[in-house]
């Protein structure tokens, strides 16, 4: 077969192609506010050079899903975010704290929350995530269920600054992204009656 | 063994043979000079010759551009043993059948990937729909077909069952799965899809699989060294994921200005910590030094290629060669590696992002090295008692 002898050929021109485009992908082009002025338009014709080169690819890119820019942990700041899930029985009532990251004493659903698919979704970036709301619901929902006496869930993050040198992080009284969650009118709280199997065993 | 000067490495060898033979029958049915010429030019980067000179002294060196092409195309045509890509293939689908396992566990299949206002899947609704929402639409129970066939096809994987469509079922459901749910979707399910990818196109299946089992069976078995590019490709994918992530750290603390505070400053963050941060002030000038470790580790991975092509070629000249094999500098880079995952495994709640790239570094390993750790292994293996009867028995 006459093909299977250009194969290796083939193959290395693809292979090549490959590593091509996810170097063009991954190659760091800074952002307009990290350069000089005088070098934002280089900077805007570098990226439309490449988002042009990459277009071809672009639905083998949006089935699987890729790209080769990769970042972990960019950032270390000293001021980080620390998310409160709170609870109380009506508007007047006083805030319980039901969950708290690094904190012994509300571990509320602390598997689920900070599965790392969940943490997603609330732990914020310079904004918090469009899946904010949605888990806002979710914890509210996951509470109301377990907690028949609260009424109201409030989530918002709390801002700290990291004090890694002393081993803590403290607080610097302010919050962000607050968001209440009031238990649906219609939608009774859950009353756990007693198991037949409890009343047989009294004497 | 001893390797002959400008051979390559006993397993990485090229398939040179056939394509010699190919370009010769090439020159013979064409009988023209350029086909003679391009087998003589597979021949040389096959076995490149000492330079000879000529009587006037001058290099007899063939034109660079047209030995690289060909050297281009013979280096990613060798063979190797299927050991390492069968590896990474059982290892990358067993984190993420664990990770789905996981969600399952913890009951968040619906709100991972379930449609608002309860679900996180806010990718399923609106005009742009992931197509998992177009198609079946945004609800829990297209969460949970997306869910079931990610672990059908995973376990498929693993056991090395149709394991070409199941690497490309793998990928496109995890694709779909963080398009359903954007925010729950990682840098390492990124990764994950594009090895997948490497592994549909390889022979991962050729070891370890009811695939190969089968293929025996029906007499047809697969050869025992099957193309090598594939692993090339997975560790040239590994070493620029952590260069990028190096030169993209562009915050001070991961530097000198700030003193490397930054693994000191992540695990003091509470969402990421997994202790209480009382522990990190004794040990901080330790983790100063374990930042500065990850960014030569991060910076330096692309060292990681010529020192394993120096590795393969320990017995040819060459000073840095010869320095670089005497310190083990690769294998330096590669225990700085499992200690860097295994660290941030253990202190912070990361999920499977450490073990999702322990994952990928059999690669890093020749495929010789990793045949002699599993006789290693299989030599310290507790073996069945055999019915042997015991010497000295009368039968005996």
């Amino acid at each position: 077969m006459r093909w299977v002898r250009y194969w290796p050929a083939a193959r290395s021109v693809l292979i090549a192609l490959v590593i091509a485009i996810g170097l063009l992908d991954g190659c760091p082009i800074p952002s307009n506010k990290k350069v000089a002025d005088s070098l934002v338009p280089t900077v805007k014709s570098l990226r439309k050079i490449r988002t042009e080169l990459i277009r071809p690819f672009r639905s083998i890119r949006e089935a699987f899903r890729l790209h080769q820019t990769w970042k972990l942990f960019p950032t270390a700041n000293l001021n980080q975010h620390r998310l409160w899930v709170e609870g109380r029985t009506d508007r007047k009532g006083a805030w319980e704290v039901i969950y708290r990251p690094n904190d012994d004493e509300h571990t509320f659903k602390a598997d689920e929350i900070e599965y790392r698919r969940v943490r997603g979704a609330w732990n914020p970036g310079r904004s918090p995530r469009r899946g904010y709301a949605p888990f806002t619901k979710w914890v509210a929902h996951e509470i109301f269920d377990v907690r028949p006496d609260l009424n109201e869930v409030r989530v918002r993050l709390e801002n700290v600054k990291v004090r890694p040198r002393l081993g803590r992080f403290d607080s610097l009284g302010k919050f962000q992204f607050e968001r209440v969650v009031r238990r649906n009118k219609r939608e009774k709280p859950t009353v756990v009656e007693p198991t037949s199997t409890e009343e047989e065993v009294e004497p | 063994m001893k390797r002959s000067k400008g051979t390559p490495a006993s397993t990485d060898r090229p398939a040179e043979g056939a394509a010699k033979e190919d370009a010769a029958e090439r020159a013979a049915k064409d009988d023209t000079d350029d086909a003679a010429e391009d087998a003589a030019t597979e021949d040389a980067v096959a076995h490149p010759a000492p330079i000879e000179r000529s009587t006037a002294g001058t290099p007899r060196r063939r034109n660079i551009f047209r030995r690289a092409p060909a050297g281009w195309v013979a280096f990613w045509d060798r063979r190797e043993p299927p050991t390492t890509l069968a590896l990474v293939r059982i290892l990358v689908a067993a984190v993420l059948l664990a990770d789905l396992l996981q969600s399952r566990t913890y009951g968040l299949v619906e709100a991972i990937w379930g449609p608002p206002p309860e679900g996180l899947g806010w990718g399923g609704v609106g005009n742009a729909a992931s197509a998992a929402g177009r198609w079946f639409g945004a609800s829990n129970d297209t969460a949970w077909l997306l869910w079931w066939t990610g672990v059908i096809s995973s376990l498929c994987l693993i056991a090395g069952f149709l394991s070409r469509i199941s690497a490309v079922v793998l990928a496109l459901t995890w694709a779909q799965l963080g398009w359903m749910s954007p925010d729950s979707d990682r840098g390492i399910d990124f990764l994950l899809r594009a090895v997948l990818m490497v592994l549909a196109a390889s022979q991962c299946h050729a070891r370890w699989s009811v695939d190969a089992w089968l293929r025996r069976r029906f007499g047809r078995p697969f050869p025992d060294e099957v193309p090598a590019w594939p692993r090339y490709l997975l560790l040239l994918q590994l070493v620029w994921v952590y260069f990028s992530a190096g030169h993209n750290k562009t915050d001070g603390a991961w530097g000198p200005l700030e003193g490397y505070s930054a693994l000191a400053n992540i695990l003091t963050d509470p969402h990421f910590a997994r202790f209480d941060p009382s522990w990190i002030a004794p040990l901080y000038p330790l983790l100063q030094i374990a930042t500065a470790l990850t960014m030569v580790f991060e910076l330096g991975s692309p060292l990681m290629l010529p020192l394993t092509y120096w590795s393969a070629t320990r017995d040819r000249p060459g000073f840095l060669r010869r320095w670089a094999n005497r310190l083990r500098l690769r294998w330096v880079w590669i225990f700085l590696g499992i200690n860097f995952h295994i660290g941030i495994g253990v202190t912070m709640r990361l999920g499977i992002f450490p073990w999702g790239m322990m994952a990928l570094f059999p690669v890093l390993f020749h495929p010789e090295e990793l045949i002699r750790a599993e006789a290693w292994v299989m030599a310290h293996l507790p073996r069945p008692r055999s019915r042997s009867i015991a010497p000295g028995s009368p039968a005996g």
